[in-house]
């Protein structure tokens, strides 16, 4: 009777003291110690990862964690645990538990973040994993008891759910033949075909045709016949509920076995079997464990060399190579070129040098030019009595994009900080408990005039020393939380800055270092500075002629003035009251212009000698001063400019104004105009030999409120420049101010044409 | 700056002849140390760590300055210079190294007398159908992927346990010296600047005395890119060990030390 094939097994990975106890075994007499244990169980999980048809849960008897907790390298370190803990939620996908103390305890003692999920997402595979596991909670006892020759079981288990896509003839006529002669043994009621771990078929002893059977299975279906996971007896007693079965031992070719199953309790082959099993192992059934076969890992043995003496057959498996292909070559044969430079400049040097290595990501060349991620550990020691190296590794395709995304995500937060504090106007250091200069922004760099990079060959004391030599003043270093301290630089530039300091703690708690904070605080110091300039003027603007305009009034109100007078003082409030609204509205022009964004301009073409002899006409020289010396170079004239005229005028007339306004009356004004054939560009140019303005000022000339006389005595507000800038931002223009003290001002209005 | 700090500089060995040995990418001076013993009663032996390897001043790396082997050769000059060496040193490079001492002779000729050159290649990278390096351009982008993953996977993997068990000697000791650079930015800049160079003008332009030693199954440099050295480098000699490898200093110490004797033989027999 074939196995129903409509029914799917629940897969269960269990891994039990035995088998732990066999793993440490191997890995203390191979490797010296734990970990490797740790390693080959991590990985054979590895193996099982994502794909929902390998395992449904895996349950680890949490007496591992108790026996590798008391081994080396972990000796009782109470961080074992948590490091297994951690291994197992980040690595593993596959949802697990740690089951009570054994596994006929249902006392859930630990489960990873994935099972957890899974659990909640349905509740039904809970239940069912929970009626499965009580099940096996009952025949547990049973069957190890019953079981001795299970050393293999749970490798077994392990490699149960592995597809097998090449079954050669010759293999099977191999296993056929033992087949055949088990099934010429009375006491013989079933039998059991794997591959290597795999279960192939299930074989019906005495009265089936088990040949015939057998073959027309593989032969018919080869891709589907169905590959199920069997620990031990379980998921045969479920398909075959009225027997009770025994495994007595495995035989066949090289990598097909065959195992043998009998009705344990109504035939006496049973009883037979039970206590000649070692016997039958060695004597009768060949049966021959070879460890590295076995192993749920790739082992390879290789010659000082390099050259490969033994491969697994689970290595050989996955490369899909004959074990002559690969014996006798060279360990390069099997890596892809990366990985072979790696091997030969780290791992090989570190071989030479300390006999060892551990956790080494490397490739293996696959089938079909796949590259197969995978985690080398290699230890020199003795084979047959020869001087080689074992090397042992772990498929880690999870791992490894699990590590190619942390790189990724690493990568991706690097550049995004990056750019953040390179951007940023802000300065920050991080300096750790050596003076160390860990991390310097830009800014931190440009402040003392070096590169991100020679900043980094500067001790924190060299740096602080720098600010020191070119500050105003002295300044003591924030040392704790909450302090700040100004500097004011004079070198490259005057800066003001205000500095912090704050601790990079890491979640361990160590100290990474004090991260310094730098706030560039000169804009605003200056802004604040104009504001209050600004307060003081126009107070000083508005209220002069307010007052005129309550006195007279007063005097009116008061009639106490003569009838001829009245029109005179009447004129007088007149004037002051325009002076007043030409005041307020320069300054709803400007906020206008900037809350509009330009909308509302009027714009067409005019000619350029138009729009400057209208601009010139309309402005009133001041008293005693000299005319406007003008150049307009007869090849311009015809050019026409794209603009609102109104506008146009009002940044020609405010620039004019000034010029008059900051020069005296001997000196002349003058308007150039030319064209810039490589913008395209017109620029009108309007210089005077004025008073001039300060090199260090002439940044702060179209801030708003900002005047460059500061004694009070020429009239305005400190917006003509502000507006006209904001003007001309929105005619495709640009203005540009120059100046030398005492020498006079030039600005340049630039249309693009 | 002081260099012979800097470079991690050690001296052993009594003699008037000087040998500097240069140790490949992926190492450190640690690697000569089944050589230098035969040596210490006729030579003085100087080795060092190249900035960013082994016990080197990691704060004098700079991704500029070592991002091409003319940084490195500089390390190697600037030694000579810390120690006053005006001439005569015999220069024992490994792998990259062997490039690395050949700039640094275009730079200061009057230095070196002879170079001792183990799996030397002046380029990895294949240029057919003329040279053939042994690699591609993108074997040697992977391989700066799987650098990354390895130093990813110590920081995670091995803190915990070297944290958490210094009392055992055993693997914290092992883990401590495992790498030689466990940077990530100093060992990819190293790489880079190995990997990427093509030095075959250079080599062809050295005159001076140099032995060439090959191994017959070196998956880093093959027997081709033996021959092509022995063929650019006008006073050379090759020998070819019938080993496998790209170390032979650290796999047949006595190989190497043999060659070398030879090799000293007869240089003092030829002057």
């Amino acid at each position: 009777m074939p196995m129903n094939q409509s029914m799917r097994c629940l897969n269960i990975l269990v891994i039990d003291e035995s088998l732990i106890l066999d793993l440490l075994n191997k890995s203390l007499t191979y490797f010296g110690h734990s970990v490797f244990a740790f390693n080959e169980v991590v990985n054979a999980l590895n193996v099982f990862e994502v794909n929902p048809l390998n395992f449904d849960v895996i349950i680890i008897d949490q007496k591992y964690v108790e026996i590798l907790k008391s081994l080396p390298p972990f000796n009782n370190d109470a961080d074992a645990t948590t490091l297994i803990t951690n291994h197992f939620n980040r690595i593993h996908r596959t949802p697990f538990l740690i089951w009570g103390e054994n596994i006929q305890s249902t006392e859930l003692k630990f489960s990873n973040e994935t099972s957890l999920y899974l659990l909640n997402k349905n509740y039904n595979a809970l239940k069912t994993i929970g009626n499965w596991l009580s099940d096996v909670a009952k025949e547990y006892p049973v069957m190890s008891d019953v079981n001795k020759a299970d050393e293999s079981a749970v490798y077994q288990l392990i490699y149960a759910s592995k597809a097998v896509d090449n079954l050669c003839e010759n293999d099977l006529i191999a296993i056929l033949t033992t087949a055949r002669k088990f099934n010429q043994l009375s006491y013989i009621t079933g039998m059991l075909i794997y591959h290597h771990g795999f279960f192939l078929q299930i074989i019906e002893g005495e009265k089936a045709d088990i040949i015939n059977l057998f073959y027309s299975q593989i032969t018919n279906d080869k891709r589907h016949h169905n590959i199920s996971v069997f620990h031990e007896g379980y998921a045969l007693k479920r398909e075959f509920p009225n027997w009770q079965m025994g495994f007595y031992g495995t035989a066949g070719h090289e990598n097909y076995s065959l195992l043998a199953i009998t009705d344990f309790k109504n035939h006496p082959a049973g009883q037979f079997f039970r206590r000649h099993l070692t016997q039958i192992q060695k004597h009768f059934l060949h049966f021959e464990l070879d460890d590295f076969d076995y192993l749920p890992c790739l082992i390879l043995i290789t010659d000082n060399n390099g050259i490969i003496v033994k491969a697994n057959t689970e290595l050989l498996l996955l490369i899909g190579k004959e074990r002559d292909d690969v014996e006798g070559k060279s360990i390069n044969e099997l890596l892809p070129p990366a990985s072979r430079i790696f091997l030969q400049t780290h791992v090989w040097t570190m071989l030479c040098h300390q006999g060892s290595v551990n956790e080494i990501h490397l490739k293996l060349c696959g089938q079909d030019h796949a590259r197969i991620p995978v985690i080398l550990n290699c230890k020199k020691g003795l084979f047959e009595g020869v001087e080689s190296y074992f090397w042992t590794f772990f498929v880690s395709i999870e791992r490894d994009k699990f590590e190619v995304e942390i790189l990724e995500s690493q990568r991706r937060t690097e550049s995004i900080l990056k750019t953040i504090f390179h951007i940023s106007p802000n300065g920050y250091l991080l300096v750790d408990d050596s003076h160390r200069i860990l991390f310097a922004n830009d800014m931190i760099a440009r402040l003392i005039e070096h590169s991100v990079q020679d900043l980094y060959a500067l001790s924190s004391h060299q740096f602080w020393s720098y600010l020191v030599s070119h500050s105003q003043k002295n300044f003591s270093i924030p040392q704790e939380i909450g302090e700040t301290h100004y500097i004011d630089l004079i070198k490259p530039r005057l800066i003001k800055l205000v500095c912090s300091m704050q601790p990079i703690v890491l979640s361990n708690g160590n100290a990474l270092g004090s991260l310094f904070y730098f706030n560039d605080i000169t804009k605003e110091e200056e802004s604040n500075r104009i504001k209050s300039e600004f307060l003081t003027h126009a107070s000083h603007e508005l209220r002069t002629p307010l007052a005129l305009i309550h006195g007279y009034s007063e005097l009116l109100d008061n009639e106490i003035v003569s009838v001829e007078s009245q029109s005179s003082i009447t004129h007088m409030i007149y004037e002051q009251s325009t002076w007043l609204i030409a005041m307020v509205d320069e300054l709803l022009d400007l906020h206008r212009i900037e809350t509009r964004a330009g909308i509302g301009f009027e714009k067409h073409n005019y000619l350029l000698t138009d729009l400057i002899h209208e601009v010139l006409a309309e402005f009133a020289i001041p008293k005693g001063r000299q005319a406007i010396s003008l150049s307009l170079p007869p090849e311009l004239k015809n050019i026409e400019l794209y603009v609102d005229k109104v506008k146009f005028k009002q940044v020609i007339s405010y620039i004019i104004d000034n010029a008059y306004k900051y020069s005296s009356n001997e000196d002349s004004v003058s308007l150039y105009t030319s064209f810039n054939t490589a913008n395209n560009a017109l620029d009108i140019e309007i210089s005077d030999e004025g008073i001039g303005v300060a090199e260090t000022d002439i940044p702060l000339i179209f801030e708003r409120f900002y005047r460059v006389d500061k004694s009070g005595n020429i009239p305005g507000m400190g917006l003509g420049l502000t507006i006209a800038k904001e003007i001309m931002m929105f005619l495709n223009g640009e203005i540009h101010f120059n100046s030398v003290p005492n020498q006079g001002s030039q600005v340049v209005v630039r249309f693009y044409l | 700056m002081d260099i012979i700090k800097r470079n991690n500089v050690c001296i052993q060995g009594d003699g008037d002849a000087i040998l500097l040995y240069a140790h490949g990418f992926g190492c450190s001076q640690a690697m000569w140390n089944r050589i230098t013993p035969e040596f210490n009663h006729s030579h003085k032996q100087i080795l060092f760590d190249y900035v960013g390897s082994g016990q080197s001043d990691l704060s004098a790396f700079n991704v500029e300055r070592y991002s091409s082997l003319n940084g490195y050769a500089q390390d190697v000059i600037d030694i000579c210079d810390a120690l006053n060496l005006q001439e005569n040193v015999t220069f024992v490079g490994h792998s990259v190294s062997c490039s690395i001492g050949l700039i640094a002779c275009l730079l200061r000729p009057q230095l070196f007398n002879q170079f001792i050159l183990i799996g030397a290649s002046p380029c990895f990278i294949n240029f057919p159908p003329d040279y053939m390096g042994g690699f591609e351009r993108e074997d040697l982008v992977d391989l700066l992927a799987l650098m990354d993953q390895n130093y990813l996977g110590w920081a995670n993997y091995l803190a915990p346990i070297v944290a958490g068990e210094q009392q055992n000697g055993a693997i914290s000791g092992e883990l401590s010296d495992s790498f030689c650079s466990t940077d990530p930015l100093v060992a990819k800049t190293f790489a880079k600047a190995t990997f990427f160079a093509d030095n075959r003008e250079e080599f062809a332009r050295v005159l001076k005395p140099c032995l060439i030693l090959q191994n017959s199954h070196d998956s880093l440099t093959p027997v081709s890119v033996g021959e092509y050295m022995h063929r650019q480098l006008k006073n050379s000699q090759l020998t070819i060990f019938d080993i496998a490898g790209h170390c032979a200093h650290m796999s047949h110490p006595a190989l190497v030390i043999d060659a070398m004797k030879k090799n000293f033989c007869l240089q003092s027999n030829t002057r």
